[in-house]
C-alpha cells in the first residue's frame, strides 16, 4: 500500500508542479494560493493516476479536491478504499 | 486603422462588455478605463518615445488584463503578451527575440510599472518592414532555434480573422461568452472577437468548475470556449445539466476524444463543437454541422476558407493569415506555398468533407494547447552528466491531451540519475508545461534508418 499521507502529497506536488513550495507548507495550506493553475492540476491528475494506478473521475476534478495536501490525501485514500 | 477604435465605435456604451468574479464593466466603462490607463502609460517617463514601440505585457488573466492590453494597442504600440508560466530564461529569450522596447508589469489597470528594455544588438528582424505592417501584436513561442517564431498580426489581419471566424461562431450583442482559458495565449483573437461583435465576456476561474457553472447561470452564458479538460471537469459537477442551455460549446486547445464528447453530452444534452484554432490563421475550421454524429472531427472550413490536403498535410487559404514571422524575418508571402498556409497538421477528410486531425508533420507535442518541442527539452536533459541519450515524446490521456514524457539512456546503467534531479533541471530552464512528467530509463532508443531518433 503506497504512502498517501498529506505530507507525501505535498512532496509529490512540490516534485511535479510547484517546486518552490516552502519546506513547512502545511497539510491544509492552499496550493492554488501557492500558484497551482489549471495546467498544474492537469499534470497532477495524470501523475497521480499513474502513481496510484487509479483514474481520477470527472466529478473529482473540483477545486476542493486539489486545494491542499490533506484534500489530495483524502481523494487518493478514498480511491484506494 | 486601429482595431480598438473600431471596437468602441461599434459598441453600445451601456451594454456589458466584461464580467469577472470581481467586477462588471460596460463598454462605456471599459473604454473610459482604457483611455485613462492609456493616457497614464503614455505619460509615464519609461514609455518609449519611438513610433510603434513593442510593449510586453506581464499581467494576470482578468478584466484588468483586457484594460491594459487595449491601452497598449490603442497607443499604436505592438502588443506582446508575456505568458505567466515563462521562466526567467524564456522571458529573456522573448524580450530579446521580439526586441521589446519596454515591459508593462501590471497587477491591475491602476497598479503597474513600465520597465524599459535595452538590447546589446539591433533587432534580428527588419524593423522598418515590421512597422509598415501596422502590427497589432506578436505572439512568441519559445523553443529551439528554428522552432521559436514570433508571429506578427496586424490590425487589418486581426479584423480579417475575427470577421471570418464569426461567420461560424455568429457571436453578437446578445451573446455572453464563458471564458476559462489563459489570456496571454488567447486575448488577441478570442477576446477581441467578442468585444468587436458586442458580446459580453464572462471571465471564470479556470480551476473551479462550480464557480464556472454558477457564473454561467447567473449571467446567462450562451457560448462557452474551453478545452476537453474543462468540459470533463464540468461534466463531473452535480449541476452539469445547466450547461445544456448554452447555444454553442466550442472545444479547442487539444483533441476532443469520443470519451469526453460522450461524457459531456450525457450530462448536458449538448454536443461539443470542436474547432481548430491556430495562431497563424485564427479559427479556419469548425465542426458546426456534425458535432452530434462526428464529435471528434474538427469539421469543415468556414465559408471564407479553402482547404486542401498535400501529402496528408492540411493546407489552408483565406483571410486573417498572419503577416510575418519575426525571427527569422519572413513576410507572409515568403512563408505561404503558392498562397497556401501549411498548418503542419496531418489530416484526413471523410466523404462528408469533415476533417479529422491525425498528428503533426513535425515532432511538436500539444500540451493543453501549448506547443512543446521535444528537441528543446531533450537539449536541456542532455546537459545532465548522467544522461547519455534521451527521447521526449507525448504521453496521451483521454481527457487531458498529452504531457511530455522522457525516455533516458543513462551514462551508467547501474546508477541512473535520480528522476527528481532531471525534473529540477528542466524546471529551472523550461516553462512548467514543457517539463516531462514521467522519466523512464531504457537501454536503447528507436532510431530511423539515417540514425536519427524515431518520433511517433
Amino acid at each position: 500500500m503506497p504512502d498517501t499521507s498529506p505530507s507525501t502529497m505535498i512532496s509529490l506536488v512540490r516534485e511535479t508542479v510547484l517546486p518552490d513550495l516552502p519546506a513547512d507548507f502545511g497539510a491544509e495550506a492552499d496550493f492554488f494560493e501557492a500558484g497551482l493553475d489549471s495546467m498544474g492540476v492537469m499534470q497532477l491528475v495524470m501523475f497521480l493516476e499513474e502513481r496510484f494506478a487509479k483514474k481520477v473521475e470527472p466529478e473529482e476534478l473540483s477545486r476542493a479536491n486539489f486545494r491542499s495536501g490533506k484534500a489530495l490525501a483524502t481523494l487518493v485514500n478514498e480511491k484506494a478504499a | 486603422m486601429n482595431i480598438v477604435d473600431l471596437i468602441f465605435q461599434r459598441s453600445t456604451a451601456t451594454d456589458t462588455a466584461v464580467i469577472s468574479p470581481e467586477q462588471r464593466l460596460t463598454f462605456g466603462e471599459l473604454e473610459s478605463r482604457m483611455i485613462d490607463c492609456a493616457r497614464r502609460m503614455g505619460a509615464d517617463a519609461a514609455w518609449p518615445s519611438k513610433d510603434r514601440p513593442r510593449i510586453g505585457l506581464d499581467a494576470p488573466s482578468g478584466a484588468d488584463y483586457i484594460v491594459a492590453a487595449l491601452s497598449i494597442l490603442r497607443q499604436d504600440a505592438c502588443f506582446v503578451p508575456i505568458p505567466g508560466e515563462l521562466t526567467a530564461t524564456e522571458r529573456a529569450q522573448l524580450a530579446s527575440a521580439t526586441a521589446l522596447d519596454a515591459i508593462v508589469h501590471a497587477k491591475n489597470a491602476e497598479e503597474w510599472r513600465i520597465d524599459p528594455v535595452t538590447h546589446d544588438s539591433p533587432p534580428a528582424f527588419d524593423e522598418v518592414a515590421l512597422t509598415a505592417l501596422n502590427p497589432a501584436f506578436i505572439r512568441f513561442s519559445s523553443g529551439t532555434t528554428g522552432a521559436a517564431k514570433g508571429i506578427v498580426i496586424s490590425h487589418e489581419t486581426l479584423l480579417g480573422r475575427i470577421t471570418a471566424a464569426n461567420e461560424g461562431l455568429r457571436i453578437g450583442p446578445n451573446d455572453r461568452v464563458l471564458w476559462v482559458l489563459p489570456m496571454a495565449h488567447h486575448f488577441a483573437v478570442s477576446i477581441v472577437l467578442y468585444l468587436y461583435h458586442g458580446a459580453t465576456t464572462i471571465l471564470a476561474p479556470a480551476s473551479d468548475p462550480k464557480v464556472m457553472i454558477d457564473m454561467m447561470r447567473e449571467h446567462g452564458a450562451t457560448v462557452m470556449y474551453g478545452s476537453p479538460y474543462h468540459y470533463t471537469m464540468l461534466s463531473g459537477q452535480p449541476e452539469a445539466a445547466a450547461l445544456g442551455s448554452l447555444r454553442l460549446a466550442v472545444s479547442t486547445a487539444f483533441a476532443l476524444t469520443e470519451e469526453v464528447a460522450a461524457l459531456f453530452v450525457g450530462k448536458t444534452g449538448l454536443h461539443l463543437t470542436q474547432g481548430m484554432g491556430i495562431i497563424e490563421a485564427g479559427l479556419p475550421v469548425l465542426n458546426l454541422e456534425h458535432a452530434k454524429d462526428k464529435p471528434t472531427s474538427i469539421g469543415k472550413p468556414l465559408p471564407a476558407f479553402e482547404i486542401k490536403l498535400d501529402d496528408g498535410e492540411l493546407l489552408l487559404r483565406g483571410p486573417g493569415v498572419f503577416d510575418a514571422y519575426l525571427t527569422p524575418w519572413q513576410p507572409r508571402e515568403a512563408v505561404l506555398r503558392d498562397g497556401w498556409f501549411a498548418t503542419g497538421d496531418i489530416a484526413e477528410m471523410d466523404d462528408d468533407g469533415c476533417l479529422f486531425l491525425r498528428g503533426r508533420v513535425r515532432s511538436v507535442i500539444n500540451v493543453g494547447g501549448l506547443k512543446c518541442f521535444p528537441e528543446e527539452v531533450e537539449a536541456i536533459l542532455l546537459t545532465h552528466p548522467g544522461v547519455k541519450a534521451v527521447r521526449v515524446s507525448a504521453r496521451a490521456h483521454p481527457a487531458l491531451g498529452a504531457m511530455p514524457s522522457a525516455e533516458i539512456i543513462p551514462q551508467n546503467t547501474g546508477a541512473p540519475p535520480p528522476a527528481g534531479e532531471l525534473r529540477k533541471l528542466c524546471q529551472e530552464r523550461l516553462s512548467a508545461y514543457k517539463v516531462p512528467l514521467f522519466y523512464t530509463f531504457v537501454s536503447e532508443l528507436p532510431l530511423t534508418a539515417s540514425g536519427k531518433l524515431r518520433r511517433h
